[in-house]
């Protein structure tokens, strides 16, 4: 499974492309209609499937952002 | 919002304009609620002592002034521009600065300054020659324009030196960071203005915020918003700090009543997924804050389509995001990195207390948004920091990073916002026109260091 962050087309329906996700095989995690954006995790090699979906823009795999430790010299 | 000679601290006008560009001729500005009124611009100038014969270019064929009759006139109104030039007569410019003062239609005068063409080389020659005849005429006690006084022939002229660099220092007032931006000199506190920080959320019980709304929410499961790592704690104590700490200490806030809205999306071990920042960004809209204040990055040089669009939705929900370009100069990627290098994103660089690059402080990268926008201070940056933590606590501490400059150009959005009313787009545009230029390249700091209101 890896974590993506699939971004709604303007004028989709966040809520809409997100049920279409599920029944792709999507596990949802969040439905963020303000910035429309559904996040969630997949199989890796549906991932391709999952971009030609209606209403999907466009699927990015999650990254992690890490701090420096606090006592790190720069932050 | 500026009235350079009848501010707060009452008339500072001064009474005898000179030097080598100014006219000894006075422009007043009046204030919005008449600028469209030109009986009453008329005869607020015409109240003006030693100011009797007033001429507006609406008398004139197309509103084309004539040089000759404006020669003879002690005071010449634009009406359409809601501004006029005053000859004020012998010993009137204290009175008039004292009738600016009192007049509710003059929102500022300035002297009058003479300008140079500098419009294409030949031009520039020119310009640049009546600009030095115009100094030797003054060096040398012809000062033809203004009838300053008049040096000796034989003085010696020292040329003095441009200083190599700007310094400040952390004053018991104030830190550095607040002086070299102009938040110490500004009328504006952010009042109204929601502004969110996410991050790794925020010491709930630190001294310097008791009494203060703030609305918390944390995106990282397990884990409140309280702060347990430092890095929340410091920004939003620069973005949103007191005008008065607690402690007696100096200044560290850009926008002391703002409203603070924390996202904790960095864990208290200081990471965090797109999906909890995404989160964080999502709620910070719906809860209709006009700046979110991202100290985070990944060095990741190119730019993310997702981040992109967020940007321009964010904007066109009037919220702007502004982000730290990262500390990667020294090592790869080198340049802005990821979401700060999305073009809808602002990118922070962060400069020292003597206006010089930090040397941590990523440079633009080549592909559209991988600029570095803008600059703050992100040098010895003293700011609020969790008073019990397990690697030491606060309540204060200097620390340095791109992730000090971003809130600093957050809270200073905010002023902006509250000051005139701007958002998204246009938020943006008053933040990059109003930075203070500096010698540097563009590549490294945008347009230059941010300023306050």
């Amino acid at each position: 499974m890896s974590e993506i962050s699939v971004t709604v087309e303007d004028g989709s329906d966040a809520g809409t492309v997100a049920e279409r996700l599920r029944a792709a095989g999507v596990r949802v995690d969040k439905v963020l209609s303000s910035i429309g954006v559904v996040t969630g995790s997949v199989a890796q090699d549906r991932k391709p499937e999952i971009a030609r979906i209606e209403g999907v823009a466009a699927v990015e795999e999650q990254n992690t952002f890490r701090l420096p430790p606090p006592d790190a010299d720069v932050q | 919002m500026s009235h350079p000679w009848n501010g707060e601290n009452g008339s500072s006008v001064p009474v005898t304009p000179n030097g080598p560009y100014l006219t000894g001729r006075y422009l007043v500005l009046f204030a919005d609620n008449v600028r469209t009124d030109e009986s009453a611009m008329m005869s607020a100038l015409s109240s003006a002592p030693g100011v009797s014969n007033v001429i507006s270019t609406s008398d004139f064929a197309d509103n084309a002034l004539d040089a000759e009759q404006a020669e003879g006139a002690d005071a010449q109104l634009f009406p359409n521009l809601g501004a006029a030039v005053v000859s004020p007569g012998a010993g009137g410019m204290a009175s008039l600065a004292d009738t600016a003062d009192q007049d509710n239609r003059v929102e500022a005068i300035e002297p009058e300054q003479r300008m140079f063409a500098l419009t294409t080389p030949l031009d520039y020659v020119r310009g640049f020659h009546d600009a030095v005849d115009d100094l030797y005429a003054v060096i040398n006690g012809r000062a033809a324009h203004n009838g300053g006084p008049a040096a000796p022939a034989s003085a010696p002229v020292a040329i003095a030196a441009p200083a190599a660099v700007t310094q400040f220092v952390d004053t018991p007032a104030f830190t550095w960071g607040l002086q070299a931006t102009g938040v110490t000199t500004s009328r504006a506190d952010g009042r109204g203005v929601r502004v969110a920080m996410l991050d790794t959320g925020f010491d709930l019980h630190h001294p310097d915020f008791t009494g203060r709304a703030i609305v918390s929410a944390s995106f990282v499961q397990g884990q409140s918003p309280q702060d347990g790592q430092g890095h929340g704690t410091h920004v939003t104590g620069t973005s949103s700090g007191p005008a008065k700490p607690s402690a007696g200490t100096r200044r560290y806030g850009c926008a002391p009543l703002d409203d603070i809205y924390i996202g904790k999306v960095l864990s208290n071990q200081g990471s965090g997924t797109d999906g909890q920042i995404l989160a964080g960004i999502d709620w910070a809209i719906a809860n209709e804050c006009r700046v979110i204040s991202m100290s985070l990055g990944a060095d990741v040089a190119t730019p993310s389509a997702l981040y992109t669009k967020i940007g321009q939705r964010a904007l066109a929900a009037q919220c702007l995001i502004i982000a730290a370009a990262g500390n990667n100069r020294q090592r790869l990627p080198g340049s802005v990195g990821r979401p700060a290098n999305s073009p809808s994103i602002m990118a922070v660089g962060a400069v020292d207390a003597n206006l010089q690059l930090a040397p941590f402080s990523a440079t633009s990268g080549t592909g559209q948004g991988g600029g570095v926008d803008i600059a703050g201070p992100g040098v010895a940056v003293f700011s609020s920091w969790p008073v019990t933590n397990p690697r030491g606590g606060g309540p204060y501490r200097v620390i340095q990073g791109t992730s000090m400059a971003t809130p600093h150009v957050a809270g200073i959005a905010a002023l902006w916002c509250q000051a005139t009313g701007a958002t998204g787009m246009a938020l943006w545009g008053q933040l990059t026109r109003t930075a203070k230029r500096l010698p540097l390249p563009s590549a490294d700091v945008g347009c230059g260091l941010v300023q306050a209101p």
